[in-house]
């Protein structure tokens, strides 16, 4: 039995129907789906280890406490971080608010400049455009070429006063990849931060982020197989020591004394960025995709991938209706395209009535469609559990769009 | 439900739209925005001293779904006044495509052409 047949039986929504067709789900980029032993990790955490942490010196409680701290240990050796380096978020969002709450805020001032691009999701866009309006910073955008590619050119000749750099590590419309040593070299010649935003690479390919020597890093654990409401921010040691990344929100766990006229925030960064009671069951339950993942081997899924990319790049251009965007090589997870004559939500409409679940829409990148001036995109994206046969399914699929449309 | 949802009638509100081009001399225009697609409709309307809408011209780019339905609301309101444009919704909007129902995510294109004129209304009321 193959490697992905074995996969697609440990994901129960896979053996569904929609419309009285099996599921062929190719919106992996929206969300992955979660297998057993997800599911069974966050339903077991409820059974058996359910308290609240560091609360209590009752048993279930260092149960639960124990389970924490090894669901972050889990996380943080996946992404080759460290374990204080690790803010628990709900998702990628927040985590690139975390940035502007706990970064910016303190460190960005009027004239300073912050660097994204057109590729960026919105959650890597408005986020900036607000902090230049908070504070007075300039938001600077390289603009990307036909092929869906950053022009680094640009990158390098905009340096001046430039603080923050934030980019998408993979595009979650064009598959695009950063070049991500390209953009920390330039940073480090003039002293701005990088931000990369991981949320499309941590389910595709091995991420390691010491090695990637960005400072900070955002991440969404429900692309990744784990469950909705995780994700995190990784912080680079050297500004939590340095206290340059600043606690954003407060209140209990986060810290050390509380007196009438002020507070001390705990020393220990992983507590210092815990205010509230954190979502354990979820931390658990990313740890638990964390681990399936790496019983698989990021290699192997990386492989896995690029085969179902690159056979449905092939196939989809033998499509006369079918305009491919994006780069041809060094892609990964999603492949958009536009359908000549037909609107995308349609074209997902008619798919769907045959089981087969696809994007349609701006998919958080208006700025990117705006620039090249698409209404609205047909995306489909993949995962470990995809298989030829559904990109077959999906081409085959695209009669029926030429049938009920005439185009 | 596909084939019923792009029945002849729709794919022919949405190829040959009632009402679609500009107006010379309109009493108000608008425009209206689906954020989770991106499509755009603008609206033009002409009324009569009892606000009354005498004509209306509409142009966009959308799915057939929001084409079409502009199409026929754009037909439905002629001769209505604005009270009574306010009070259409989902309902009206299904009955003339002649939809049953509609799934939650085609709510938007099919409102986009009806809401727009809607909250168009609000703003010159």
């Amino acid at each position: 039995m193959s490697f992905q047949q074995n996969s697609r039986d440990d994901f129960p929504v896979l053996g569904t129907s929609v419309h009285g067709k099996p599921l062929v789900y190719l919106d992996n980029a929206a969300t992955t789906q979660k297998p057993n032993v997800v599911i069974d990790a966050i339903a077991n955490y409820y059974k058996q280890s359910n308290a609240n942490v560091h609360r209590g010196v009752h048993s279930l409680s260092d149960k639960s406490t124990l389970a924490l701290e090894e669901a972050r240990n889990t996380i943080t050796h996946f992404l080759g971080a460290k374990n204080q380096e690790l803010i628990l978020t709900r998702n990628t969002t927040e985590a690139i608010n975390g940035v502007l709450y706990g970064w910016a805020l303190h460190n960005l001032t009027k004239g300073d400049v912050v660097v994204t691009s057109q590729l960026e999701h919105h959650s890597n866009f408005v986020v900036w455009q607000q902090v230049c309006k908070m504070t007075g910073a300039e938001l600077k955008v390289v603009p990307v070429n036909a092929n869906g590619e950053l022009d680094y050119e640009w990158l390098e000749s905009h340096t001046q006063k430039v603080k923050l750099m934030a980019f998408t590590y993979v595009s979650n419309a064009l598959g695009t990849v950063l070049d991500v040593q390209r953009v920390v070299s330039v940073a480090r010649n003039v002293g701005a931060r990088v931000l990369l935003d991981g949320a499309q690479a941590v389910a595709h390919m091995l991420v390691d982020f010491t090695k990637l020597g960005v400072d900070f890093f955002a991440f969404s654990g429900h692309k990744l197989y784990g469950p909705m409401g995780s994700g995190g921010l990784l912080v680079r040691q050297e500004l939590l020591d340095k206290n340059e990344m600043h606690p954003w929100l407060f209140g209990g766990g986060m810290i050390a004394e509380v007196h009438a006229d002020h507070t001390l925030f705990h020393d220990d960064p992983v507590e210092r960025f815990t205010a509230g009671t954190p979502d354990v069951a979820s931390a658990v339950g990313l740890a638990a995709a964390c681990e399936y993942l790496t019983n698989i081997g990021m290699e192997t899924v990386a492989q896995h991938e690029a085969t179902l990319v690159a056979y449905a790049l092939e196939k989809l251009a033998q499509i006369p209706s079918v305009e491919i965007l994006g780069p041809l090589t060094n892609r990964v997870g999603s492949v958009s395209f536009l359908y000549a004559g037909v609107h995308a939500h349609d074209v997902a409409q008619v798919l769907d009535s045959q089981g087969i679940a696809v994007r349609s829409g701006h998919h958080c990148t208006m700025p990117l469609h705006l620039a090249h001036d698409w209404i609205a995109t047909t995306r489909v994206s993949f995962a470990i559990y995809n298989t030829k046969a559904d990109v077959d399914t999906l081409i085959t699929g695209f009669e029926k769009v030429s049938q009920v449309f005439g185009k | 439900m596909t084939e019923d949802l792009y029945q002849e009638v729709l794919l022919e509100a949405a190829e040959n739209p009632q009402n679609y081009g500009t107006l010379t001399d309109p009493d108000f225009e608008f425009q209206g925005y689906n954020a989770s697609c991106g499509d755009k409709i603008t609206v033009q309307l002409k009324l009569d001293s009892e606000e009354k809408v005498t004509e209306i011209a509409w142009q966009g780019d959308g799915c057939i779904i929001s084409q079409a339905a502009m199409s026929v609301v754009s037909e439905a309101v002629k001769g209505k006044t604005l009270s009574q444009i306010q009070k259409l919704g989902l309902a009206d909007v299904l009955g003339l495509l002649h939809f049953d129902t509609i799934s939650p995510g085609r709510i938007k294109c099919s409102m986009l052409g009806l809401g727009s004129i809607c909250k168009a209304i609000e703003e010159v009321a």
